[in-house]
């Protein structure tokens, strides 16, 4: 075989090397002239709506490259194969992961000087404690996904209005939620902190929460008529009617409100964990310049706070997430102002001891 | 120049089988032996057998390896019960010329994504789906019918994956078997089922353990079926794998040692039905006389 080789390479240097290398020459040229007005970004799907995609493209020149990732996990794999040689200039965080993208050193600060729109979200989620590191805001916030309870009018009667109704025997086979964040709910329901910043000095006491909350979701498995990840997933159980009072954070719900289906959506008495979406600027990303160009037109777009609510399906964090939205719509993607009171948001400093508890009880809760 | 283009024909196939099934394999063993991936950056990774040990120290685990284990059999039990007369018609009852169209018949719903058929089962059997609409219609059931989210329906969705895995071979099998043998049976007084359990079967018994191992195989793997139309209690090993791929929080060298204790089975499996038909089934290759 090493024979072979030595026949076939002095043809290719001779010959076919001299002519790829001049062919290759223009091409090397042109895609590192492209790659200069080339921006990378990892998103779920809406996160950039595709009028205000073509409105910059048009008049930056820039060209937008979206990576589309449908969850944390596969965005943290591929953003951490890349981490030495990053080729994504933006990519989406959710706050509950935020931790791991700092840990794993895939994203850096955000210079919020450098975007003179930042002063048009919400002062709630851009100030917010979860979004500091070490005093560094981290990312630009986006929408809001609110766990909330949905249920079906017709089935569940009276409406629900505490976590703990997930558990009524009356409503066996028929329930269903994440076990992630219900666990994080039901520690909200019983008292418990379900940001983990309480139990910093004491893990054992969040041990013992989680502890609690998972040996009630055990208790009560015979209620769930199965356990959901995905937002389609949920969709097709209310649909399909076979589940008729859920959990969930996810968009679903709204739209089958919008659309006319017999669900609503609630806080629940107890409040609730609200997860903010987030765009973060890669760490050594190949355009940042171009990140933040697209960051600060993406701020500054009049009306984007109710565009990113119908493309994304989440409440937008922007001052003005509900001008524009109709009152159908304010109602099946919003949070009610006295909603809005009992929201909680993870945080930062908390999640390492969140995570290291709650992926091993959700395991154990689905293992029965 | 032969011998230049020979070595070539061998490398390019080498090369791809260690690139496409050697490659990630070491990469995932190398992974299920890491105690933290991914390592904080610029950090030299430190190796453990934990991810190993936690198998046998959870009995969650191991149970989620026995349910799969149990439905991969049982699924092969299915697809045999209903794939053998399937593939016996086909291959003796129909004309040759229209076989290939027959076949083609079978294999059609094959053609579409997985995904695509679990979510069809999945509007047949919800609680307002096609089944429990005629329920209703003919009036057997005033409310739904709980059809989905059981082992049942798992079960279901996993035989409807894995049955080409099994009709093919013995459809080969069946094809392959000379007609005037059983003829033979036929004139000496053998009955029908008596033909079946001392010609039919013996002869077709290596489509019948190819068929097995590679439904087997095929069925320990199942995933879609198990995410889609499991409910709480039908949690099977590949979903556990896919959890903990999926979790996000570092857990992936747990879910790598799972992937190589499941390789190891399939491994053992495959032997242990390879050496099967050596033991029980005549040799029915054709001898040479000496």
């Amino acid at each position: 075989m090493a024979a072979g080789l030595q026949t076939l390479l002095p043809r290719l240097s001779r010959r076919s090397l001299v002519a790829g290398g001049a062919l290759a020459v223009p091409f090397l040229r042109s895609s590192r002239a492209v790659a200069a007005e080339m921006l990378n970004i990892t998103a779920y799907d809406g996160f950039v709506p595709p009028d205000f995609q073509k409105r910059f493209e048009t008049e930056t020149g820039t060209q937008i490259r979206i990576r589309p990732v449908a969850s944390q996990a596969p965005e943290l794999t591929l953003l951490t194969a890349e981490r030495d040689h990053p080729i994504t200039d933006i990519c989406t965080v959710v706050g509950t992961r935020l931790h791991q993208f700092v840990a794993d050193g895939i994203i850096e600060p955000v210079d919020t000087a450098r975007l003179k729109n930042w002063n048009k979200l919400n002062p709630l989620y851009a100030g917010a404690d979860w979004n500091h590191v070490n005093g560094a805001i981290m990312s630009v916030p986006l929408v809001i996904g609110a766990n909330v309870l949905v249920y079906d009018i017709h089935e569940v009667t009276p409406p629900p209005d505490t976590w703990f109704s997930l558990f009524d025997v009356k409503y066996k086979g028929r329930v269903t939620y994440d076990i992630e964040d219900f666990l994080l709910c039901t520690m909200l329901a019983q008292g418990a902190d379900p940001t983990f910043v309480s139990y910093l000095d004491h893990p054992d006491g969040a041990a013992k929460a989680v502890n609690a909350a998972r040996d009630l979701l055990i208790r009560n498995r015979a209620q769930v008529v199965r356990f959901f990840d995905e937002g389609s997933e949920l969709e097709q159980l209310l649909t399909g009617g076979d589940a008729v009072l859920a959990q969930t954070y996810a968009s679903t719900p709204a739209r089958l409100i919008l659309s006319g289906q017999p669900f609503r959506r609630v806080v629940p008495k107890e409040g609730t964990l609200a997860y903010v979406y987030t765009f973060a600027i890669v760490k050594n990303a190949p355009n940042r310049d171009g990140a933040y160009r697209f960051l600060d037109a993406m701020l500054g777009a009049p009306g984007m706070g109710a565009t990113l609510t119908r493309s994304a399906g989440y409440a937008s964090s922007f001052l003005d997430a509900d001008q524009g939205l109709s009152e159908a719509e304010q109602a099946a993607y919003g949070l009610p102002k006295d909603a809005l009171a009992r929201v909680r948001f993870p945080r930062f400093e908390g999640q390492a001891l969140s995570s290291s508890l709650i992926d091993r009880a959700v395991e154990e809760v689905k293992a029965g | 120049m032969t011998g230049c283009l020979r070595t070539l024909f061998v490398a390019v196939p080498v090369l791809w089988v260690a690139l496409a099934n050697a490659g990630p394999l070491l990469a995932m063993l190398r992974i299920s032996l890491m105690q933290v991936y991914p390592g904080p950056p610029g950090a030299a990774p430190a190796f453990s057998l934990d991810a190993y040990a936690s198998f046998w120290q959870e009995a969650g685990y191991r149970a989620s390896l026995l349910r799969s284990l149990g439905l991969a059999a049982a699924s092969t039990a299915v697809s045999l019960i209903l794939a053998y007369p399937l593939a016996y018609y086909v291959a003796r009852h129909v004309p040759p010329a229209r076989r290939g169209r027959r076949l083609m018949l079978l294999i059609a719903p094959f053609w579409t994504s997985e995904v695509l058929r679990m979510f069809a089962l999945v509007l047949l059997l919800s609680n307002r789906g096609a089944l429990n609409f005629v329920l209703r219609w003919l009036g057997l059931s005033e409310t739904p019918v709980h059809l989905l989210y059981g082992t049942g329906t798992v079960l279901a969705g996993m035989v409807y994956t894995v049955f080409l895995s099994m009709l093919l071979p013995l459809y080969a099998a069946v094809d392959r078997m000379p007609a005037h043998v059983l003829d033979a049976a036929a004139t000496l007084g053998a009955g029908a089922w008596r033909r079946f359990w001392r010609v039919t079967l013996p002869l077709t018994a290596r489509g019948v353990a190819s068929g097995a191992v590679l439904t087997y195989l095929s069925a320990l793997g199942v995933f879609t079926a198990a995410a889609l139309l499991g409910g709480v209690s039908t949690l099977v090993f590949a979903t556990t794998i896919a959890d903990l791929f999926g979790a996000a929080s570092g857990r992936w060298p747990l879910g790598a040692a799972f992937g190589f204790i499941l390789l190891t089975i399939s491994t053992a499996c495959v032997a242990g039905v390879a050496a099967l038909p050596a033991l029980f089934v005549p040799d029915d290759r054709p001898r040479r006389d000496t």
